[in-house]
């Protein structure tokens, strides 16, 4: 039973709403109406692209074109780069930590270069005179005349004329030295480090292919003078990238999962601070250690004067 | 019965949405755990507070948003998560939870407000649970649960609804407590979405309808409103402009469709009929128990008109919630827009709890108005039900929409494993080009800007960063650069895949087939084969249901279908240009722009293409009795899928007659415009130059286009795209949206940009076109170069 009061306009315009809403709500449960489709945000816009008049339909005529693929750069030293866990590890002040790895990871990368395996050379094919082959310090032993095989502690390596190339076997994988060139490779608690001290171009290479670094990605890399190439079986820590061993670095690179990294050294610090060469040093009467200093000296003051001395730091 | 309540929403809560605790992060999720990563894992916290300082995790090339307090949120999931999606989500969950509690305790308070005279105590209870509950379940709901990013509907509802709570109480007693709260929740509410700043105008309007005294009301609501003006030039001052929102091209269109948007009512269906059709397809027994719920619902709103004595004290409270609707929605106006896939359904999360209580408030009979107890009691079982029908469907729609998300999250994890197995076989010195990266995967946003595979495919929801191995060649979603992809595919140091988005695979014989493409550009030179053509009704695309319409079957008179068969080793690179002629008898009529359409569309009935891809329309001119067109197939994504299509589906209007077809080189058809210099192509795909490019320069060459005489040059403005506007990368008329145009004088050769030209760090296009000695545009614009111009530290 419909009840009745007095109409007033309120409840009249009441009534016609409610029963507009009512109208809404039939129309929705009937109706099944065709909306076009909207540019909205997450579709592509709907447009008819326009037409095109085309003058000439003859075959494709030569296209003389004026360099127009964008060369790469040759010296693009491309070793997976990846973010570094520890900012701590990265030199400078900025807030984007991305960006300022990224920098200083650039200039890292500058001193790593990889190269096919096939570069790297066979030691079984390896012959001359080995008589410029210079090895002190750690312990090591004498395959033949240019292969050696180095387990652990600090080694310095000196290839000079008319020796050609040395290879040294190492935990982690090998490295090769051609003339001229001295190195320096520590292992110490799982961590290697090889120091390229004075060997430029491609004189020194290195190739991980043992332990983590075993499978198809191995890599075959050549290492700048001035650069400290570090491999580990585990993740690198920051102690372990920055050790307390009285050298100065700079510009670090993690590489490869955190088991490789490259980072630049002062070789200043390295002469000073490395015990092989201490030894070197006072050994007064040997001449071939007097030549390696001397080259070792004069390859310091050189990447002194051309990378500068700057950001340089020792962990204390 | 607060408890039951509770106990109830948990349940559903925990029914419709534990899936979700499946999904994964997606789409601009996949810029904010990286940001996190930063902040909280590589000791940066400094950048959360650049949140308060400066637009939302540094972004200003999408979107210019302030959300300070939503990012805050995610921090302390990342903190307690670190790149475990799960738990993001089961604090969305839990998010959702809270705010369906505050909309029935919120709910029960208003009602309780409203009935002055007396209190219809179980009205307000089953009116607030129902309101409750299908705010719960809402289908639109699963967006704002199920996407990481959305949290920031979920936040600033939180206290937006804390925040009404606290002053709906206030308004009772004038704790100093209560204002303070109410005052604070506010401040977090502007600070997690903008769709807050709404919030001091509902406030005024509770105030004064509990007061009705504006004075009184205004007293109260100046420091609310001294609070919203402070925030708002905080908020101008850390974005660098008052308004923000989406910017660039996807702003701009968002701007300029926004009339079509208010007045077509698509978006208020998809409110009604909320149901994700790209990933529920057979949905008519769900749809057709919404419809019977919808009748239900005029038909007691008919009766509640027809049976209450005083509906308009009830209506008085419907008004004033539909008005808190239309407030909302205001704020809301430039994103207004939800897809048939629910996409953008977020929208509408805090706008249901006003809107479901302006509906359930007339649908639920009272017994203050209804005196007949008899009837009262009949209409408030029928509206309990009604309202049950609609919960339950909501809910099974709902659950089935957060379905979408965990199957969205396979596929995302899926792609992203491939691209690193690919990536892992290559040697180190090669990087992977990928295309065709899904934009929409199951309705669900995915990878719609490339930039949104950096979070992807880099740390910490990787162990490497595989990002810098990576050029995505998606800045568009509908074209391709070709010139790019070929410049790539002769690159030895690049691999270049494709995603098949049907097989959700890499395929990895792209890069053969352009070069072989590139080998044989001179073949395949002869015309096509035309047979006769059949003769079918023209269908409106746009709003047919059926997306295949290569598959048009509908005899006619409209339209006449030719069939053409490319040879497969002519399909990369290559376009088609057809000649058509008008019969004699059409020779003096005048058709009009809508029936002069040619439709070029792909044989795509064994699926193996992007899900929703319209077929090429083309206004032939109205006049004209002989023409040449081209078809520029080498820009369609589609036409690039993974196996050679088998044919071309041409609708012509009954009136033309198709007289050759070839296949033609696209090379030859259009200039060609590169870089010059060593600038790299970035994981996004766009040109970086470094800090120290004080000009960028270019090569071009136009020779080859009959009548060239001179080039045009135009850069887009700041973040937008010209494909965008037009849908095409080959317009043939300048764009009103460029930023500037040179004009050079020789048909090629070499030409230079200073960077100061470029007004801000941002995304630019630059295109080129020949031109006649006239100055008119020959042809069609080149494939453009997409660069980015950044300073360091402002991506």
């Amino acid at each position: 039973m419909i009840n009745k009061e007095p109409v007033t306009n309120i409840r009249r315009y009441t009534k016609i709403a409610l029963l507009g809403a009512a109208t809404v709500f039939l129309s929705l449960s009937v109706l099944d109406p065709q909306f076009p489709v909207l540019a909205g945000p997450y579709s592509a816009p709907v447009t008819a692209p326009p037409v095109v008049e085309v003058q000439t339909v003859a075959p494709p005529p030569t296209i003389n074109i004026i360099n127009p693929a964008i060369p790469l750069p040759n010296n693009t030293p491309f070793v997976n780069p990846t973010d570094v866990s520890n900012p701590n590890i990265i030199t400078g002040g900025s807030l984007n930590a991305l960006l300022n790895q990224a920098n200083g990871g650039n200039l890292a990368l500058a001193g790593i270069q990889q190269v096919p395996d096939s570069d790297f050379p066979d030691f079984n094919t390896l012959k001359g005179d080995p008589a410029g082959i210079f090895i002190s310090g750690g312990q090591f032993q004498k395959e033949n005349d240019f292969v050696y095989n180095f387990t652990k502690g600090e080694i310095l390596v000196s290839v000079r004329k008319p020796s050609d190339t040395c290879i040294i076997h190492m935990p982690y994988g090998s490295i090769a030295i051609t003339s001229n060139g001295d190195v320096l490779v520590k292992f110490t608690d799982g961590v290697l480090r090889v120091f390229n001290l004075d060997a430029t171009g491609s004189t020194l290479k290195i190739q991980l292919d043992k332990g983590p670094f075993a499978g198809p990605a191995d890599p075959t890399v050549i290492v700048a003078a001035g650069f400290e190439l570090v491999a580990c079986d585990h993740k690198l820590t920051r102690v372990e990238m920055r050790p307390r061993d009285g050298i100065k670095r700079r510009h670090f690179k993690v590489l490869d999962n955190g088991h490789m990294a490259i980072s630049e050294y002062s070789l200043a610090s390295v002469l000073d601070a490395s015990d092989v060469i201490a030894d070197l040093k006072q050994n007064a009467t040997g001449v071939k250690e007097r030549r390696i200093l001397g080259d070792m000296s004069k390859m310091a003051a050189v990447l002194n004067y051309k990378n500068g001395t700057q950001g340089f730091s020792m962990q204390d | 019965m607060f408890y039951i309540v509770c106990i109830t929403l948990a349940l559903l809560v925990g029914f419709v949405y534990y899936p979700s605790l499946d999904a994964y992060f997606t789409a601009d999720d996949f810029w904010h755990i990286p940001h996190l990563y930063q902040a909280l894992s590589l000791g940066h916290p400094e950048l959360l507070w650049q949140n308060f300082c400066g637009p939302w995790v540094g972004k200003t090339t999408f979107y210019l948003f302030y959300r300070p307090i939503t990012e805050l949120s995610l921090a302390a999931d990342y903190f307690l998560y670190g790149k475990n999606a799960a738990g993001y989500h089961l604090t969305s969950i839990l998010f959702h939870y809270a705010n369906c509690v505050l909309v029935y305790l919120i709910g029960l308070k208003i009602l309780s407000l409203n009935d002055k005279e007396s209190i219809d105590t179980r009205r307000s209870q089953l009116v607030s649970f129902l309101v409750a509950a299908i705010f719960a379940v809402h289908p639109c709901q699963a967006e704002a649960v199920s996407w990481v990013l959305a949290r920031a509907d979920l936040v600033g509802a939180f206290f937006c609804l804390i925040s009404v709570y606290a002053a709906l109480f206030y308004a009772e007693n004038k704790s100093k407590v209560l204002y303070a709260v109410m005052l604070v929740s506010m401040l977090f509410a502007f600070g997690s979405k903008e769709l807050c700043a709404a919030l001091p105008f509902i406030l005024l309007i509770v105030f004064y309808c509990r007061n009705r005294d504006i004075k009184d009301t205004l007293k109260i609501m100046q420091a609310p409103f001294a609070l919203l003006i402070t925030f708002l030039i905080i908020r101008a001052c850390a974005l660098g402009t008052p308004l923000g929102g989406y910017v660039g091209t996807h702003g701009f269109k968002l701007n300029e469709s926004f009339l079509e948007r208010i007045f077509i009512p698509y978006v208020w269906w998809k409110l009604a009929h909320p149901i994700n059709e790209h990933f529920i397809l057979d949905y008519v027994f769900y749809d057709t128990c919404l419809r019977y719920a919808y009748i239900v619902v005029a038909l007691l709103i008919v009766l509640n008109v027809c049976f209450s004595q005083s509906i308009q004290r009830r209506f008085a409270l419907t008004l004033v919630s539909f008005f808190v609707v239309m407030l909302l929605m205001l704020v809301n106006f430039q994103v207004w827009t939800v897809c048939n896939s629910m996409a953008g359904s977020r929208i509408f999360y805090l706008l249901l709890f006003p809107l479901l209580l302006c509906i359930a408030n007339i649908v639920v009979p009272s017994s203050i108005d209804i005196k007949n107890q008899k009837t009262n009691k009949i209409l408030s079982w029928s509206a309990f039900f009604a309202g049950l029908l609609l919960a339950g469907t909501f809910s099974i729609l709902c659950n089935l929409g957060v379905q979408a998300w965990r199957s969205a999250a396979i596929k995302t994890q899926s792609m992203q494993k491939q691209i690193v197995q690919k990536i892992d076989s290559m040697p180190l010195s090669k990087k992977l080009a990928i295309i065709n990266l899904p934009p929409i995967i199951d309705g669900t946003v995915s990878i719609f800007v490339p930039d949104f595979l950096f979070g992807l495919m880099s740390p910490p929801l990787l162990d490497k960063d595989y990002w810098h191995r990576i050029i995505c060649l998606d800045s568009d979603l509908k074209t391709v650069n070709m010139q790019n992809i070929k410049d790539l595919a002769c690159d030895p140091n690049v691999e270049i895949v494709f995603w098949d988005q049907n097989i959700n695979s890499l395929d990895q014989t792209l890069g053969p087939r352009l070069r072989q493409a590139e080998l044989d550009q001179h073949k395949y030179t002869e015309p096509l084969k035309i047979d006769q053509p059949e003769y079918f009704k023209k269908l409106d695309w746009r709003i047919s249901k059926n997306k295949d319409f290569y598959q048009n079957k509908k005899s006619g008179a409209d339209i006449a279908t030719y069939r053409l068969c490319p040879p497969q080793e002519a399909q990369i690179g290559r376009d088609l240009i057809l000649t058509l002629s008008k019969k004699i008898e059409w020779q003096n009529k005048k058709l009009s722009k809508a029936e002069n359409l040619l439709y070029v569309s792909f044989d795509d009935s064994d699926k193996r293409t992007n899900i929703d891809h319209p077929p090429l329309m083309f206004e032939l001119p109205v006049d004209a009795n002989s023409i040449k067109v081209v078809v520029p197939l080498s820009q369609e994504k589609s036409w690039l899928a993974v196996l050679p299509k088998k044919d071309l589906r041409v609708d012509l209007p009954v009136c033309f007659k198709m007289e050759e077809a070839c296949i033609v080189n696209c090379d030859s058809l259009k200039a060609k415009l590169a870089l010059a210099g060593k600038i790299e192509q970035g994981p996004n795909g766009y040109f970086t130059p470094d800090n120290s490019v004080k000009k960028l320069t270019f090569n071009y060459s136009c020779a080859h286009m009959k009548d060239a005489c001179g080039a045009l040059v135009e850069i887009s403005k700041p973040n937008c795209f010209f494909t965008v506007y037009t849908g095409t990368l080959r317009d043939i008329k300048s764009s009103r949206h460029a930023l500037k145009s040179i004009k050079l004088n020789e048909p090629q050769g070499i030409f230079s940009i200073p960077v100061s030209e470029f007004p801000q760090p941002a995304y630019y296009q630059i295109r080129l076109a020949p031109v006649s000695k006239e100055g008119r545009i020959i042809s069609a614009f080149g494939d453009p170069v997409s660069m980015s111009l950044f300073t360091p530290n402002k991506n």
